[in-house]
Parts: C-alpha cells; sequence; structure tokens
C-alpha cells in the first residue's frame, strides 16, 4: 500500500500552511515525519486523511486519487490512529476496537462475530486481548494508545496514519508502543507517523521527512538525514549525533542546557 | 470461541427485564386510580376485545379503562420513551452527557407555539399542532443557523439553540404578559408545567406518527451514534458519512421530542437523568443503551404520572414531580454512584 502525496499545498484564508509538498511513503515500511509545532504536520495529516477539503495538489493510495474513493472505501485503505484521548462515555475496549469494523457494515448494521473476530484479532496483535472487557478509560494510557491502534487493525486497512503515537505516554510505554508498531511494519502494514522525538526516527523508521515551515526540507534514510544541522534547522537548538554499540544505536542530544 | 458469543449478554438480559417490567408497570396502572379496578378485571377487559369473555366487571369500568386510563398509560410511556431515547441520542452526537432533548430549542419553541395559539384562543387540537409546528421550526432554525456559524460545528449548533431558545423563551414570556390573566395566563402556566391529564386517544393518534418516524431511524441507527461520540474527524477515517449521520439523527431527534412536547407540555429531567441511569445499568455502548434508554424512559414516566394522579387529592402537573424526583436522585447518583458512566 503506496501512499503518494504530489505538489500538495493548502491555505487558510489569509495563512498558508503547506507549500508544494511531495513526498512518498513506500509500502511495508515506517516514515516519520519531524517537523516544529505548528509546521503543518497535523494539516498535512487532515489533507492525506480527505478530512480538509480545498487544497491543491493530489493524495494517492497504490496510484488512485484519495478524492475519487468513497469515505467508506477510503477507510478500509487508511486508518487513522489519533492520540490518546478521553471519549465523552466509558466505552469496553471491546467496544472501542469494534467501532473499527464499522466501514465493512451496512448502514443499519451492527457488528456480530464476524467483527468481533476482527477485534480481537487487532487487540492479539497487540498483545491486549485481556483487556477486552475492561472500560477504556480506567486503562493506561500505553494501553490506550494500543486499543486505538487495535481499531485501526480491526478497521482492515493496510496504510495507518498516526499522529504523535506515543505523545503523551512515559518512557517505558513510549518504548512498548514503538515496538509494536514496528512488529506491524514486519507484518506489512505501511506506516506514517508524526513525532517529535529524532531517536524515535533513528531507532525505528525506515525513512525520514523533515518538514519546517509548511514545506520539505529533508527525505531519506534516518541516518543520512537527521544530523545537528537538521535539528538546528527544524527546532533551532543545538544538538550532538552520537553512536552506541558500535553504531547500532544513534541518537540525539541537546548540548544547550 | 464461546466467549465471543457472550459479549453484551448481561446487557441483552437487563434491557428483556426492563422489558417485563415495563409489562407488568402497565398493568399495575389501569389497577391504578380514582375508581378502582382491580388487576384481575383489568386483565379480564383488556383480554375481552380479543377474546369473548363473559363480563365479570361493570360497562363503567370498560369505560374508564380504555377512554381514561389506557389513552394516559400510553401518552406516559411514549413521552417517557421518546424524551429519554432523544436525549441519548443529542448526548452522543454532541459527546456531552449534560445534553438534553430540548438542547436545540425544541422546548422552548414548542412553548412559544402552545402560548401563541392559547392567545388567540385556538382549539386544544390546534394548540398542539401549534406547538409541535413551532418546535420544528425552532430547532429547522437553529440547524440552518449554524450552517452558516464558522469554526466547529457542533459548538455552533449548541451556540444557536442557546440563543435562538432565548429568544422564543422572551417570545413567551411576552405573550403571557399580555394574555388575559383570568383565563388565558392560567392556561399557558399550565401547560408550560407539563401535564398528562385529559389524555385521549386523538392525541396518541396525532403523537404517534412523528414519533415512530423519529424512533425507529434512532434504534436502526443506534450503534453508529458511538462512533459520533467520538468525534467529526475520527468518525470520517473510519467510514462515517457525519454530516449526513449526524443530520438524520437531529431530525429523528427532534420529530420525537417535537411530538413528546406537544401533547404533553415541558416535562424537564427525563432526556437528561434516563439515559444517564441507563448507561450505569448496561453501559455507554448505544447498540443496549437506545433500547435501555426507551424502555426505561417509558416506566420511569409511567410511575412518576402514577404518582402525580393518585398520591395526592390535587393531580400535581408531571413536569414538576420529575424535577422532584429526578433532582435529588440525580443527585444521589453523582455522590454515592459507581465509576461505570
Amino acid at each position: 500500500m503506496m501512499l503518494e502525496v504530489k505538489n500538495l499545498s493548502f491555505s487558510y484564508p489569509h495563512r498558508q500552511v503547506l507549500r508544494d509538498v511531495s513526498f512518498a511513503v513506500p509500502s511495508g515500511r515506517l516514515v516519520s515525519l519531524l517537523g516544529p509545532n505548528g509546521t503543518g504536520k497535523s494539516t498535512l495529516f487532515r489533507c492525506i486523511l480527505n478530512l480538509l477539503s480545498g487544497f491543491q495538489g493530489t493524495v494517492s493510495i497504490d496510484g488512485t486519487d484519495t478524492a475519487q474513493i468513497r469515505l467508506a472505501k477510503l477507510a478500509r485503505l487508511i486508518a487513522y490512529i489519533p492520540q490518546v484521548h478521553y471519549p465523552a462515555f466509558n466505552y469496553t475496549v471491546l467496544d472501542m476496537v469494534l467501532m473499527g469494523t464499522s466501514a465493512g457494515l451496512p448502514a443499519f448494521g451492527v457488528p456480530g462475530l464476524k467483527e468481533t473476530e476482527r477485534a480481537y484479532a487487532g487487540l492479539a496483535q497487540m498483545g491486549i486481548e485481556g483487556l477486552a472487557e475492561r472500560n477504556y478509560m480506567q486503562i493506561s494510557g500505553g494501553e490506550q494508545q494500543l486499543v486505538l491502534i487495535a481499531r485501526a487493525l480491526a478497521q482492515d486497512s493496510k496504510l495507518l496514519i498516526m499522529d504523535e503515537p506515543t505523545a503523551s505516554l512515559d518512557f517505558g510505554n513510549q518504548v512498548r508502543v514503538m515496538q509494536c508498531i514496528r512488529s506491524l511494519v514486519e507484518k506489512g502494514y505501511t506506516i506514517f507517523q508524526a513525532t517529535h522525538n529524532p531517536n524515535q526516527a533513528f531507532a525505528y523508521s525506515d525513512q525520514i521527512i523533515a518538514m519546517q515551515g509548511g514545506t520539505i526540507i529533508a527525505n531519506g534514510a534516518p541516518q543520512e538525514v537527521v544530523n545537528a544541522q537538521l535539528i538546528d534547522e527544524l527546532y533551532g537548538i543545538k544538538a550532538r549525533v552520537e553512536s552506541l554499540e558500535e553504531g547500532r544505536i544513534r541518537f540525539c542530544l541537546p548540548v544547550e542546557i | 470461541m464461546e466467549s465471543l458469543k457472550n459479549h453484551g449478554r448481561k446487557e441483552r438480559l437487563t434491557i428483556i427485564a426492563m422489558a417485563v417490567a415495563l409489562v407488568a408497570g402497565v398493568l399495575l396502572s389501569f389497577a391504578l386510580g380514582r375508581y378502582p379496578i382491580s388487576p384481575g378485571e383489568t386483565v379480564g377487559i383488556l383480554l375481552s376485545r380479543l377474546f369473548p369473555i363473559q363480563p365479570f366487571w361493570t360497562e363503567r369500568m370498560a369505560t374508564v379503562l380504555f377512554n381514561v386510563r389506557l389513552p394516559r398509560i400510553l401518552l406516559a410511556c411514549l413521552v417517557g420513551c421518546c424524551l429519554s431515547s432523544a436525549g441519548a441520542a443529542y448526548q452522543g452526537i454532541f459527546q456531552n452527557p449534560m445534553a438534553a432533548p430540548d438542547i436545540l430549542g425544541a422546548s422552548s419553541g414548542a412553548a412559544f407555539g402552545a402560548a401563541l395559539a392559547i392567545l388567540s384562543g385556538a382549539s386544544t387540537r390546534m394548540i398542539t399542532l401549534s406547538a409541535f409546528f413551532f418546535s420544528l421550526l425552532t430547532v429547522a432554525l437553529v440547524w440552518l443557523l449554524s450552517q452558516r456559524a464558522r469554526g466547529k460545528k457542533i459548538l455552533g449548533l449548541v451556540l444557536a439553540g442557546i440563543m435562538v431558545s432565548s429568544l422564543f423563551s422572551a417570545g413567551t414570556s411576552f405573550i403571557k404578559l399580555v394574555a388575559d390573566p383570568t383565563n388565558q395566563l392560567p392556561a399557558i402556566t399550565y401547560w408550560l408545567m407539563g401535564s398528562l391529564s385529559g389524555a385521549k386517544m386523538s392525541d396518541i393518534s396525532f403523537a404517534i406518527i412523528p414519533m415512530l418516524i423519529g424512533l425507529i431511524p434512532l434504534m436502526l441507527l443506534r450503534w453508529r451514534i458511538n462512533i459520533l461520540s467520538l468525534g467529526d474527524d475520527e468518525a470520517r477515517t473510519m467510514g462515517v458519512n457525519v454530516g449526513r449521520l449526524r443530520l438524520i439523527v437531529i431530525v429523528s431527534a427532534t420529530l420525537v421530542t417535537s411530538a413528546a412536547v406537544a401533547v404533553s407540555g415541558t416535562i424537564g429531567w427525563v432526556g437528561l437523568v434516563i439515559p444517564h441511569l441507563s448507561r450505569k445499568l448496561v453501559g455507554s455502548n448505544y447498540r443496549h443503551l437506545m433500547p435501555a434508554t426507551m424502555l426505561f424512559g417509558a416506566l420511569f414516566l409511567l410511575l412518576v404520572d402514577n404518582i402525580s394522579r393518585n398520591l395526592f387529592a390535587v393531580e400535581i402537573p408531571i413536569g414538576i414531580l420529575t424535577a422532584f424526583i429526578g433532582a435529588p436522585f440525580f443527585l444521589h447518583l453523582i455522590v454515592k454512584g459507581d465509576a461505570r458512566a
């Protein structure tokens, strides 16, 4: 499942957000989008997910323009995984995951045995079947994020768009969630995620896209693209990029304290 | 996998128990009243319409049962069912457990319509029609205004609802000011309190059509309301046509609210309290919540109406009682309740 964005530009009244953005997310890869707050990452995601209209350029999946794809069909191609949030009502984990199966159901349909099996399969892939009957509000933030990923898996789409999936998680949960995400890539899923953590880009991504001021300023393999100069350009801070374990682990650390 | 099939079993059993309680409540309510009719006689009279049974009751009993109690019981159940399910539906689409059936101005529109009709000396039938018409008009106005509002759709709807509601409330106040204080003003005040007294079969035959037109889609689309409650963006990425689904739910909930308010006046609290209580019993999933709320709402209003017509020598308008019973009960749950809902 390949995602291709071509010459994408988007303006709100009186303010241009995206300027001629073009890139591709190859099938079966994890691509991370780096960029400072307010640079248009969320707007880019909203364009890709067809939540915003009125943009110039095209977003296509395996060569088909998403503007030509019906909403329910699109949902079976791309799934969106939001940041952990609190819904207005306290659904059980299984109910939450079952909502991902709606695209394949008729308008008046309710999920049946087949959908329930799919929901359990999604939970099992994330290793959290045991939480099925628990209440979504009463599990940890890391578990909630895994539930939202399981819901996307139940949606049956192979391209997953994630908006900072580890944003509000503790140190351990960040690693656990990223390991789960990486395992999905190994199973053939294509993932495009936004992240604020350059180290995640090193550890788990196949490709980095760096965005600043609504345009792409770098695009390539993590070890080639992410360096002190890029960090400075993106975030305006001095940082050093170092290696550990004979170059197997690379990391980036700010040197201004 | 046996456990997959068992999912939701407890909730389904609760719903069945509620249905049984409602049937029992209806039969019991027939027997309650100034004019005593025993449960045995009640069942006999009801069955005699279907089977040839030798009457062991008086003709008067049958008349009271069919012309006075039956319409009132039916109306109490229907109004309770409608207000509660509309409340639950609005709470889902506005992602807010505090939303009530009149959030889009259905009640204040109906009140204005009724007051206007009473002022112009219209018949009871015309008062009901005018209330229904103005109720729908108000919500339509709110919807149209919100479509022109910039920014978040849901916030625009709620704000437009508040504004248009207060506009119509001001209109109602003005009508009360100019109404004849000897007969029109008390009639308006009494209507605003909400009451099921004097319910007739003609009220039901008028209200049942819009009620069914609204209740059926709410029931059919109930599971999708879950997805709307997660917010527009998430729902859309799951393949839900948010704008269309929300419009259908709003139209349905408005139809049932307007029909209920038109025949019963403004009965508060039911649409807020009952969905909340139902969540405690069957959880938040609308698949079970919607039918549970419908049954529970019908049962609740039926019981409160029984109190309203039997407890005191003078009948207390049901709208006052629902607040007297609803508010403390609600407070008790907030203070003592468990964390499920």
